[in-house]
Parts: structure tokens; C-alpha cells; sequence
């Protein structure tokens, strides 16, 4: 594809950004990541357009700088950086204004034409000095910042989302809706098969309690009129579990599951 | 469970054995790479899914890092999901499954 290299060059830009707002533990990793998956966009066989390939690698390098603001101490990152791009506008428009004191409209034409100089050339030499020195004069205080919330954060996050990123609340047996009136598996039967099953997934199982997919798929619940579980609410469940137990055995060896 | 990590784990789910890249995902689930990644750090962090380098190639291709659900991580997608379709309002007149036969 023409281009491909320029191309690759802003995306990889763009990704740099990004991982340069990430805290320093995680930055290398993911950098290494993202700018790996760049060169797989643009050459994606399902996409046909070239143009289409090009804009959803862009899209993709540019969107990963919304990453770091999720991450931990990110938005103060932001908020900093930020702030020291409005400090340059705001210091170069004060001095000017200050120099000259403009009172007609020529001077005011001249603190603009001042204004922009003075902007572009403290944002140049914020630049060189980045070259220069490998980073920027405000890196540290960043650092810092970013390292007090980090442990403010971890401490908050310990407090409110002690558990798993899937509650496994309410998993187990006895949470199938009931029917109230009407034909339903009798409850007590469906809990014990799918508390088996559970002990065979999780391999806590007694010899006499293991299970395979074949017995879930053939299993038959004595049917009651009124409190028990809804079939359409079981039945999907037991083909998830079937499904599972039947993959229980060959994994994790990607071989046998792979052909 | 939020409908992206929905998304993701069905992708992941079409074939826990293989492993799927960042950019697979988000085809797959139609996502942005800003909200996969969290995500996906998210639930390695629950150990539900582990990541892992390509072998570099001879190409001079950057190896790329992919992601595959664990053993816990199977486990936990299926029942969370059977629990999400469970509770979802079903299409009226769905048939009973006669495999298991007892209601008629």
C-alpha cells in the first residue's frame, strides 16, 4: 500500500503519545503492544478499501490515548498536561500585553502578532528541550502527582471492588426463576445436578459426584405444578454447562481444541 | 455484566482456544480500542484471562500480544452469559427442548 510507511509513522506518533501518559510499570509493555497491532490494521485482509484500512488504524492509535486517562492517575496526567499547554498561551499573551500596553488598534494587532511568536516559540523550545534532555521540565511534578493518586486510588479501588470483574454472586444453585403456577422442573433436583456439575467444573468433584456433559445433556427433572424452575430458564443454562464440562477435558492443551 | 464485556466474552467464547489479537476483538465486538484495553486489563487482573508474545517472525514483523480466556475465565464467561440469557425475556412460543423431555 503507497503511504504505508508515513501512515505507520503518524500512528506510531500518535501511540507514543499515548503510552507517555501511562504510569512508567505498565508504559513499555504496552506500548510494544499497540504499536504491534498498527502495521495488522493496515494490512487486515478482511477490509477491502485501503482508505478504510488506513482510517480504522488512525482511529485505533489515536483512541489508545483515551486508555491512559483510564488509567490509574490518568486523568490528573491529563489535567496536567493540560494545564502547563494553557500556562504557555497565558505566560506568552501576559508578556506581551505587559510589553507594549496596547492602546489603539495597531497595538492590539501587534500584542496578537506577539502573542502567537510567543506561544510558538515557548512550545518550540519545550520541544528542544524534550529532545534534548529526553524529557520534559514538567515530567517530575507529573510523576509525583501521579503517584499519590495512584495509591489513593489503589486504596479506594481495594475498598469498593474487592472481587472479581464478573460478580460470581448469585451463580449457583437456586437462582433459576420459578413458576409460580404451572409445570416446572422440581427445584431441588435441578440445584443438586447443577451443584455437581459446579463440583466438577471448579475439580473439587467426589468420584460418585462427577459428571459429564453427556449425563447433563440426558438429564430429566421430575416436573411439579407450582414453585419450580422455569425450563426456559434452565434449559440454556445446562447446554452452557454441558458445554463446558465438555471442553473441561482437553483444555488447556490448545492442540486438541485448536483442529 | 455491561453489554461490552458482553460483547468481549462472546468473542472470546467463539473459540476459547485461540488466541485473539487487540484489533480481532474489537472487530468482533465492535469496540473502540480506548474501552477494550482497560477491559481486557481488568480481567487479567482477575486472572480470567492471560496474554501472551507471538513468537517473532522472520519477516521483521513486531510480534503482536494476544489474549485467551483461562481455564476460570471459560468458565466464569459461560455461566455468566447462560445467567444473561437466562434472564433475558425470551421470544414467545420457543419450543420446549424435547431432549430433556420432561415438560409437553
Amino acid at each position: 500500500m503507497r503511504g504505508e510507511r508515513r501512515l505507520l509513522c503518524i500512528g506510531e506518533y500518535l501511540v507514543a503519545r499515548a503510552c507517555r501518559r501511562l504510569p512508567a510499570g505498565t508504559r513499555e509493555e504496552r506500548c510494544r503492544e499497540w504499536t504491534a497491532e498498527l502495521p495488522a490494521i493496515l494490512r487486515d485482509p478482511d477490509t477491502r478499501l485501503a482508505a478504510r484500512r488506513a482510517a480504522r488504524m488512525l482511529r485505533y492509535a489515536a483512541d489508545t490515548i483515551r486508555v491512559t486517562a483510564l488509567a490509574p492517575g490518568g486523568a490528573r496526567r491529563l489535567m496536567a498536561h493540560m494545564a502547563s499547554i494553557a500556562a504557555r498561551f497565558i505566560i506568552s499573551g501576559l508578556v506581551v500585553y505587559l510589553w507594549i500596553r496596547p492602546n489603539t488598534l495597531l497595538d492590539w494587532l501587534y500584542v496578537g502578532i506577539g502573542f502567537c511568536i510567543g506561544s510558538l516559540t515557548l512550545f518550540a523550545s519545550g520541544f528542544a528541550y524534550r529532545r534534548w534532555r529526553g524529557k520534559g521540565l514538567g515530567d517530575q511534578l507529573t510523576e509525583a502527582l501521579e503517584a499519590r493518586t495512584r495509591t489513593r486510588r489503589e486504596a479506594f479501588v481495594a475498598r469498593a471492588f474487592a472481587g472479581p470483574a464478573i460478580s460470581m454472586a448469585g451463580r449457583t444453585a437456586g437462582t433459576f426463576p420459578r413458576h409460580k403456577l404451572g409445570p416446572g422442573y422440581r427445584a431441588a433436583e435441578v440445584d443438586e445436578l447443577i451443584a455437581r456439575i459446579e463440583a466438577t467444573l471448579s475439580g473439587h468433584a467426589r468420584p460418585d459426584q462427577a459428571i459429564t456433559a453427556t449425563d447433563v445433556q440426558a438429564a430429566k427433572f421430575k416436573v411439579t405444578q407450582h414453585g419450580g424452575y422455569d425450563e426456559q430458564a434452565v434449559d440454556p443454562a445446562l447446554d452452557h454447562y454441558a458445554d463446558a464440562l465438555a471442553r473441561l477435558a482437553p483444555f488447556p492443551s490448545s492442540t486438541a481444541a485448536g483442529d | 455484566m455491561t453489554a461490552p464485556l458482553e460483547r468481549v466474552l462472546r468473542a472470546f467464547l467463539e473459540d476459547p482456544a485461540a488466541p485473539r489479537y487487540g484489533y480481532d476483538l474489537m472487530k468482533a465486538a465492535g469496540m473502540k480500542s480506548g474501552t477494550l484495553y482497560p477491559m481486557l486489563g481488568r480481567l487479567e487482573d482477575d486472572r480470567l484471562v492471560t496474554s501472551a508474545w507471538e513468537t517473532p517472525q522472520q519477516d521483521g514483523q513486531r510480534p503482536r500480544k494476544y489474549y485467551r480466556l483461562t481455564g476460570e475465565g471459560i468458565r466464569v464467561a459461560r455461566l455468566e452469559l447462560a445467567q444473561v440469557s437466562a434472564s433475558r425475556p425470551r421470544a414467545l412460543g420457543r419450543p420446549v427442548r424435547p431432549a430433556r423431555g420432561s415438560l409437553v
